[in-house]
């Protein structure tokens, strides 16, 4: 018996002979089964080549444990200091009313003119104040709806008293704006370049798979009137300040490969291939545009090898697998709202309803359009920021929230890079904790968690530059055919 | 350390000044040391002189005759002038790589020590430091290297000389060479909190994270886990830290693992280095055991600087010949030895790189020669 001490890990086994470790602070090891039962058994000896490597990664040390409790500690810290910013992100439903009509809408598409799904200014310079009130010295406002562009004046006021409080307190302010583009004007694009204010919106893909779902009021597809708006949207504003968001559905799960060449056909600076929420509007649609999140996992790792395929070729990276691999392979924090422990609901970021009420995510806003306000934290105009961001609600939503509290994550391999999401737990079995076995939440990540390892195992030089190109952001480090 | 020999004037004791071939006017040559090249009346008043002439007269300051080589020194230099006639250029005002020296007494004994630690006292390297800061105040000087031995190991004085380096010469980049073991007292680490930190760095010897491996090559147990206990407290007083890697048979093959533990767990480290040996002192004695050629050891560098350029990381490669390198990690080789003891080896002169390579030290007992193969044409960066 050897007198090192293990340090607490998780582990799997992955395949044939190869057991995945993943230390407390995120550090992983591939181990052959024989070795590892030496190691747990405290048998391997510490001489071996196996044993520098489960040291250097943090899994054992002999004599000093010290210095590498204080390494795992300051990783954990720097790996969890998104927590420090507290609530950054900050998304405001300026109408819930929309020019379009798209199939698998989750907000609402509340007639043209029915004005009492605005956003009033008052509302709006209330949330503003309220926003500020949070300690991040970045607070980013994501402008939503709806379709935001139809309540323009409360845009356009929200913007210039954020920029003046900004000043006020010499805080960082950003702007995003949340826009189908198709109603969109000059003036409008001429705002948002003169604001800095960026633009997220919507394409699914090629004219076909685009036009399936994203249809105006008379349900014809809006793809010509996007790309025309498209252009100029970025003539104006810039290329670099126009990014787009796709969702995938039934129409478009088997062609994922034609969405990625449109995108790139497009100059995209990349893709998020995102999943579709099974909620809201969406839910009564889902035998037409649902399918199971096994297939989501098998279809979204075949685009991904796909995506690093064209890497090759083109700086193109795929931003779902770009975090995870942050996660999997870097030291430093990530900021993700949707995957997070604690879950990043209210604490990263929150949701302002066109009344005034504040949400901890999109999801718990649309329960209460559904009727159920159990996520209501209270309303900007009326509540203290102490009560809403400090209140017993979101502390008790939070401390549940942790996949190192949730069964069965707490023992699960991938629970570093992993996240929890109790609006969804709500939505799903009616608690804000569940048993994550077996939820879609659970299949999703574990499936993409385990198809990223396997890539990572199988890597050549050339993969290993593509994917620390997406982590750095560093187009250079390929060099490209 | 450059160093020029003739012959001392008479028995006199050592004394340090700053070069001068201009000349100063009466008053303020007391602390100059007059380059002539024959002992006039103009040499009166100096500190000292040095000339490439005869032996002056009785009443001519003390002063150094017969030296050779004396356009190696330049206007401003500071040296050392002793009764045995060496002449120690103690500042190099041409040079980029100049040096205090604190002390020869040191905490390790490494394998690879190019200057074997001494027992010595080091008031005498200590004062030495402070006249030539007292020489260099108010002039603009580019960088300063704190070194040793270990120059903590001096204690307070090391506090003090640092913080003289640094406040009186802002424009300057003073860099520490240390082991960091002292620094894993926190007490000792707080000393350093009247320091401003914004033009220096302490460049950290580690050689691995594996603390049998790093501490056999340091010879004392214990100083792997001493070092990084160092360099996190230095890190968490704000202080830029560099990690230095010298290469040797000992962690040569260890150097991937220990880059990507860099990487996981000093992430916050400014810069990271990975330095060939220089067989010189203790390492010219255990050669044998500690040397290792371009060809063994050259893959396992380009994996490790690979994985950090991946990564994002600052790395640099110091003391190995570009033609040694691998070709994929040459843009990170610099020209890092010392002047005075750089050369070069017959073949570097048809060499088209030989502007960009760092050579040879001329102070190490033997020299890869097998491996020089020089450039016919410029290679890309
Ligand atoms: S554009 Fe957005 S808000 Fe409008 S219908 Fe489509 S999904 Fe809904
Ligand atoms: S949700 Fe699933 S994959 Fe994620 S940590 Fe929990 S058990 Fe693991
Ligand atoms: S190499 Fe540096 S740390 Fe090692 S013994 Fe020599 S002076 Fe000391
Ligand atoms: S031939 Fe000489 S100068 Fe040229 S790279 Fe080799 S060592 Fe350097």
């Amino acid at each position: 018996m050897n007198q090192y001490t293990i340090f607490p890990f998780q582990f799997a086994r992955l395949s044939q002979n190869d057991i995945l470790m993943v230390n407390e602070c995120g550090d992983f090891l591939f181990l052959p089964e024989d070795i590892f039962q030496l190691f747990v058994n405290h048998t391997l000896p510490e001489t071996s080549e196996y044993f520098c490597k489960l040291k250097s990664h943090i899994f054992c040390a002999d004599e000093n444990i010290e210095i590498a409790l204080q390494k795992t500690a300051a990783r954990y810290r720097t790996r969890k200091s998104f927590l420090r910013e507290f609530t950054s992100l900050h998304m405001m439903v300026i109408t819930l009313r929309c020019n379009q009509h798209c199939e698998y809408c989750q907000v609402s598409c509340a007639d043209r003119d029915a004005h009492k799904y605005d956003m009033s200014k008052e509302t709006a310079i209330k949330v503003i104040d309220m926003i500020f009130q949070s300690p991040t010295q970045r607070p980013k406002i994501e402008f939503q709806g709806g379709e935001p562009t139809l309540n323009w004046d409360v845009v356009t006021a929200s913007v210039l008293y954020a920029e003046k409080i900004a000043l006020q307190q010499n805080k960082n302010v950003s702007f995003v704006i949340c826009t189908n583009l198709t109603g969109i004007t000059t003036s409008q694009l001429e705002f948002c370049k003169d604001h800095n204010i960026a633009i997220s919106t919507s394409l699914d893909g090629e004219r076909s798979i685009h036009d399936s779902c994203r249809k105006d009021k008379s349900g014809r597809g809006t793809y010509d009137a996007f790309m025309e708006k498209l252009e100029t949207a970025r003539k104006i504003v810039g290329e670099d300040m126009v990014g787009a968001l796709m969702t995938t559905t039934a129409f478009s799960l088997n062609k994922l490969k034609d969405v990625v060449d449109e995108y790139v056909r497009l100059g995209m600076d990349g893709i998020f291939i995102r999943s579709l929420n099974p909620y809201g509007f969406a839910a009564e649609q889902s035998a037409t545009l649902g399918y199971s999140m096994e297939s989501f996992v098998e279809k979204y790792l075949e685009v991904l090898k796909y995506i690093i395929g064209l890497n090759a070729r083109v700086f193109f990276p795929e931003q779902f697998a770009t975090l995870l691999f942050s996660r999997i392979l870097s030291p430093f924090a990530t900021g993700f709202v949707d995957l997070q422990s604690p879950s990043g609901a209210g604490i990263s970021g929150a949701i302002y309803d066109f009344d005034g009420s504040v949400f901890p995510a999109d999801e718990a806003r649309m329960l209460a359009r559904m009727g159920d306000r159990h996520f209501c934290l209270g309303n900007a105009a009326t509540s203290s920021y102490h009560d809403i961001f400090a209140g017993r609600k979101l502390k008790e939503m939070t401390s549940g929230a942790c996949v190192e509290t949730t069964f069965p994550c707490a023992f699960c391999v991938y629970q570093a890079f992993c996240g929890t999401d109790p609006v969804r737990n709500y939505l799903e079995s009616g608690s804000e904790v569940r048993n994550m076995s077996h939820s879609p939440f659970c299949i999703k990540h574990k499936g993409i968690l385990r198809g990223l390892f396997d890539i990572l195992r199988k890597a050549d030089d050339m993969t290993k530059d593509i994917i620390w190109s997406w982590i750095t952001y560093n187009p250079s480090l390929v060099r490209r055919i | 350390m450059r160093v020029l020999k003739g012959l001392a004037s008479r028995n006199f004791s050592p004394f340090i000044g700053e070069i001068t071939r201009k000349g100063r006017t009466f008053y303020s040559r007391k602390s100059s040391v007059l380059l002539t090249d024959d002992m006039g009346l103009s040499a009166l008043g100096y500190r000292g002189c040095i000339t490439s002439g005869s032996k002056g007269k009785f009443y001519h300051p003390d002063h150094i005759y017969n030296v050779e080589n004396t356009d190696l020194l330049n206007e401003g230099d500071i040296v050392r002038l002793d009764n045995v006639g060496n002449i120690e250029v103690l500042w190099e005002c041409n040079s980029h790589q100049n040096c205090l020296f604190l002390t020869e007494r040191c905490n390790c004994r490494c394998v690879m020590c190019p200057q074997p630690p001494q027992n010595s006292d080091s008031s005498v390297f200590l004062n030495q430091a402070e006249e030539v800061l007292n020489l260099l105040k108010g002039k603009q000087i580019s960088d300063c290297c704190l070194t040793g031995g270990e120059p903590t190991l001096v204690g307070d004085k090391f506090f003090v000389l640092l913080r003289r380096c640094v406040v009186e010469h802002p424009e300057a980049f003073i860099t520490v060479l240390s082991n960091g073991k002292l620094f894993s007292e926190h007490s000792f680490t707080r000393k350093l909190s009247n320091i401003p930190r914004e033009n220096c760095i302490f460049c950290i010897s580690l050689h691995s994270e594996i603390d049998m491996l790093h501490d056999a090559i340091v010879g004392v147990h214990g100083s792997c886990s001493a070092t990084q206990q160092g360099i996190y407290n230095l890190a968490s007083f704000g202080f830029p830290v560099e990690i230095r890697i010298v290469i040797s048979r000992y962690n040569y093959r260890y150097l991937v693992q220990f880059a990507e533990h860099m990487y996981n767990y000093f992430p916050f480290c400014a810069h990271f280095v990975f330095m060939g040996l220089e067989l010189h002192g203790c390492a010219a004695v255990h050669s044998e055991e500690i040397d290792v050629d371009p060809l063994e050891y050259g893959p396992y560098l380009r994996d490790a600087v690979l994985l950090m350029i991946r990564r994002g990381m600052p790395v640099s490669v110091y003391n190995i010949p570009l033609c040694m390198c691998p070709s994929d990690i040459r843009h990170v080789a610099s020209q890092s030895i010392s002047s005075w003891k750089n050369i070069w080896m017959e073949e570097c002169n048809r060499c088209m790189e030989k502007d960009n390579c760092c050579g040879f030290f001329s102070t190490s007992v033997s020299i890869h020669k097998n491996f020089i193969k020089p450039f016919t044409e410029r290679i890309e960066r």
